[in-house]
């Protein structure tokens, strides 16, 4: 199930295409990420990726409506962002493919920007941003990473401000996509039951186009300095929903894995020791979670969980506590080895899905460094040692840099830590 | 996809499928007792026992979620229907038995202490207090209060009151009547070939006695519905739900319904009659459609989200909708339409080894034998426009139709 199998052609347009077969199928996945989001858009352009993500499938209603055809074939469109990235796929039957990807590939890099939908794309994506406070999880950790970016782009919404997206018309939102979809500013990963041959074939008969850029648009400013932070927001309900987070490192950086398996050790789920500690001994939450949240050149260990507004601060404390502990005393060789098994065991079995795997792909053609095959990623994971994670810790967080936000009927002042 | 389909002398139905292509396998129980299968005294306790379970059991008493499993077995886990439970592992087919063993045993002879009762509590009460503020559950449990007059009617997981009546030896009590091999089905799905240990495990199943003596399982109550109209608060974006009475539909008429929801309205981007109409103009920013038959009744959902000044139009745009379908609107092209997203969806779905347990576990409840894909394919190209005319005709006009707000 290695994912070395995988062969790359870049277009003339600048577009590259990442091909992986996998026989015995007979379903595909197509994928395009381009670097669209809120983090490389000017200040008067904030939201138009999120416009984008939406208005490209919306088209013009007419007879040969291109999405239909795409629905004709039982196309299953997906589509996903954050604030360096927008991706848009599809799944369909083999004997769908080729019709299929050369439509999924007009639609985006050929959109017509049509003027009748745009009122419609932005009332939906507004009222997507208005939404957001419905998810809790989201939400907060929108706030937070807002809240700990100290002004800098790295802090914008991911799904965007109303307020923003008011100020936004057609010109502007027409020059971010020239900028921001252009084909060197794109990657596609097909994987499925399609055997090499068909694929060439296919790219071959390409017809490409789209102006050629340079290269991809990154962020220019320098790598933001996380300041830590407390806030709450208050609002009533039964349940705080309290997000935390401390500074970590991109994944292309070296540390990346060993942050990977610390963050697995404590909130990746059953058996990890926030799991233990707060929801197995205690009973205080349903749910705990730790996870890695990764940009080009920075990126964050949060935490995530809801209970009691009285048990919020004992949560909060257990949860800076356990990062203390390890900083200062390390972590037990044991303890690394379960959270690498679990890692190890979570890739093979999302590399069952061809959406994974293609999305696997995106990320690693997306971010230089970042392993691409399950080789790879497996000896990233099984190279990580208890000291590496303790000094990943000290170098990168050596100071109790977190940041708190708490969504539900609690001040920041009733927060009270004991660490 | 090969597949077996046998029973053991206790009762236990069993039914393996080969995918060659998987890297993982999934070893899925489903108890066929849920929520629905609960008195009106002993609301919450499928759900109650479903968390339980994995806090021990006889030979391994720390539990399935303990450190020492969770890196070795991949993915443990429940969840708790009105029909049925379901305990399940995905690992990797080498260490299937790691998976299989705790999760068999947890099942049958689970402690259920009243010291881990009493924690589960209170985490239970955490994910109503998360179900609580999710506006779709919360619509959907205000239809079923409307329409089911019985345990129905109540929330799945109970409110906090139901959960904190439960003790433990009542769990003790219902996992004893219903916990039972002839109530389970056993469904493992996945790279077989590569198993190891598959044949002790299922060997392990044959000892596996009844008991007690099966009791008939309590029949969901039967709704008397009423025509009702909620009204909720109109807030600025208004999560909708239309839903009519319907028959529970059988054989052909069941994909039939299906496919309707897909023609109308599914969960894909693009393509649907409702979308088109509806969404893509921008007067709506969601609209699904879903059947469902609980309790000897059926239901067909429409779920939207809109801004409250376009409520009425949507409403009445629907309506328009459904009474075209009625009068034979329907185009040789939407209607392949939904049978190819259909179709996609299916394979998708048998593309996962636990999707493809659930979807086979689904299918032999309704049918009382495994189904395999070829032949629910099959059905779905059975079914004519006719046939999705008819249902609109037939089951849609006089019948109770509620509307909730929110």
């Amino acid at each position: 199930m290695d994912q070395g199998g995988a062969t790359c052609r870049r277009l003339s347009s600048g577009l590259k295409i990442i091909h992986l077969p996998l026989a015995g199928l007979n379903t595909v996945s197509i994928g395009l990420l381009s670097g669209a989001g809120a983090r490389l858009e000017a200040e008067d352009e904030i939201g138009s990726s999120r416009i984008l993500e939406d208005w490209i499938w919306r088209r013009e209603q007419k007879q040969e409506d291109i999405h239909d055809i795409l629905a004709d074939f039982g196309a299953n469109l997906k589509t996903s962002s954050n604030i360096e990235w927008t991706r848009h796929w599809t799944t369909v039957l083999c004997n769908q493919f080729e019709p299929v990807f050369k439509l999924f590939l007009h639609d985006i890099l050929e959109f017509d920007l049509c003027t009748n939908t745009f009122a419609a794309s932005k009332e939906y994506t507004v009222t997507l941003a208005s939404k957001r406070r419905q998810e809790p999880n989201a939400y907060v950790m929108d706030v937070l990473r807002e809240k700990m970016s100290g002004g800098t782009t790295i802090g914008r919404s991911t799904v965007g401000l109303v307020e923003d997206m008011d100020k936004l018309d057609l010109p502007k939102i027409q020059n971010v996509y020239e900028r921001l979809y252009a084909p060197n500013n794109c990657v596609v990963a097909v994987v499925g039951g399609i055997p090499k041959d068909r694929m060439g074939k296919l790219l071959d008969e390409i017809v490409e186009a789209g102006d050629v850029q340079n290269s991809p648009v990154v962020p220019q400013e320098e790598s933001p300095s996380w300041q830590s932070c407390v806030h709450s927001i208050e609002q009533e309900g039964r349940l705080v929903h309290l997000g935390a987070a401390l500074p970590c490192v991109s994944c292309s950086h070296p540390d990346f894995f060993a942050f990977a398996v610390l963050s697995q050790a404590l909130g990746g789920g059953d058996g990890s020791r926030l799991f233990e500690s707060i929801r197995q001994k205690k009973g205080l939450a349903y749910q705990v979670r730790s996870s890695l949240m990764s940009f080009r050149d920075t990126g964050l260990l949060t935490f995530y969980l809801a209970t009691g507004p009285n048990f919020v601060s004992w949560a909060a404390s257990a949860i800076a506590g356990e990062i203390k502990h390890i900083r200062n005393k390390g972590i037990s060789r044991e303890e690394v080895n379960a959270a690498k098994n679990q890692l190890l065991n979570q890739m093979v079995l999302r590399s069952e899905s061809t959406a994974s795997r293609m999305n696997t792909l995106l990320t690693a053609s997306w971010y230089p460094g970042y392993p691409g095959t399950l080789t790879a990623m497996e000896e990233a994971i099984s190279a990580v040692t208890p000291k590496a994670i303790q000094s990943a810790l000290m170098n990168v967080a050596p100071a109790a840099a977190m940041g708190l936000v708490t969504l539900g009927p609690v001040s920041a002042s009733a927060l009270v830590l004991d660490q | 996809m090969a597949y077996s389909e046998w029973k053991y002398p206790n009762g236990l139905n069993i039914i393996t499928e080969d995918m060659p292509s998987m890297a993982s396998v999934t070893v899925g129980f489903f108890v066929l007792s849920g929520a629905g299968h609960e008195s009106l005294e002993e609301i919450g306790i499928a759900h109650a026992l479903e968390h339980l379970l994995f806090r021990g059991s006889l030979l391994y008493p720390k539990g399935t979620m303990s450190p020492e499993f969770t890196q070795l077995t991949g993915t443990m886990n429940a969840f708790t229907t009105w029909e049925y439970t379901c305990f399940y592992s995905r690992s990797t087919p080498e260490v299937l038995s790691d998976a299989f063993l705790p999760l068999m045993d947890m099942i049958r002879q689970p402690l259920l202490r009243e010291e881990d009762f009493n924690l589960e509590q209170n985490i239970i009460r955490r994910e109503l207090s998360r179900q609580l503020e999710e506006p779709r559950s919360r619509l959907t449990h205000a239809l079923h209060q409307s329409v089911y007059p019985g345990r129905l009617g109540k929330l799945l997981i109970g409110h906090d009151e139901d959960i904190l009546q439960l003790k433990a030896p009542d769990l003790r009590e219902f996992h004893k009547r219903h916990y039972i091999p002839s109530n389970i089905l056993l469904v493992i799905s996945g790279r077989l070939e590569k198993c190891i240990g598959l044949d002790s495990c299922l060997q392990a199943l044959e000892d596996w006695d009844e008991s007690i003596i099966p009791v008939e399982l309590e029949q969901p109550l039967i709704a008397q519905p009423e025509v009702v109209n909620l009204t909720q608060k109109h807030s600025e974006l208004c999560y909708s739900l239309w839903a009519w009475s319907l028959p529970p539909l059988e054989d052909k008429e069941h994909y039939a319904v299906h496919l309707l929801c897909t023609l109308l309205g599914d969960d894909n981007y693009i393509g649907s009659r409702l979308y088109n109409k509806i969404v893509a103009p921008g007067f709506a920013q969601q609209i699904t459609c879903v059947y469902t038959v609980l309790g000897g009744k059926g239901l067909f959902k429409i779920y939207g989200l809109t801004s409250a000044p376009q409520l009425e139009w949507i409403r009445e745009k629907m309506l328009v909708e459904l009474q075209q379908i009625k009068a034979g609107m329907i185009t040789p092209r939407e209607y392949n339409r939904a049978k190819q997203k259909v179709k996609t969806q299916m394979a998708l779905d048998a593309s996962g080894s636990h999707s493809r347990s659930v979807s086979i576990a689904q299918a032999w409840m309704r049918h009382k034998r495994m189904v395999p894909l070829s032949e629910l394919l099959a059905l779905i190209d059975q079914i004519s426009i006719d046939d999705l005319q008819n249902i609109i005709e037939q089951y849609f006009s006089g019948r109770e139709f509620f509307e909730i707000y929110g």
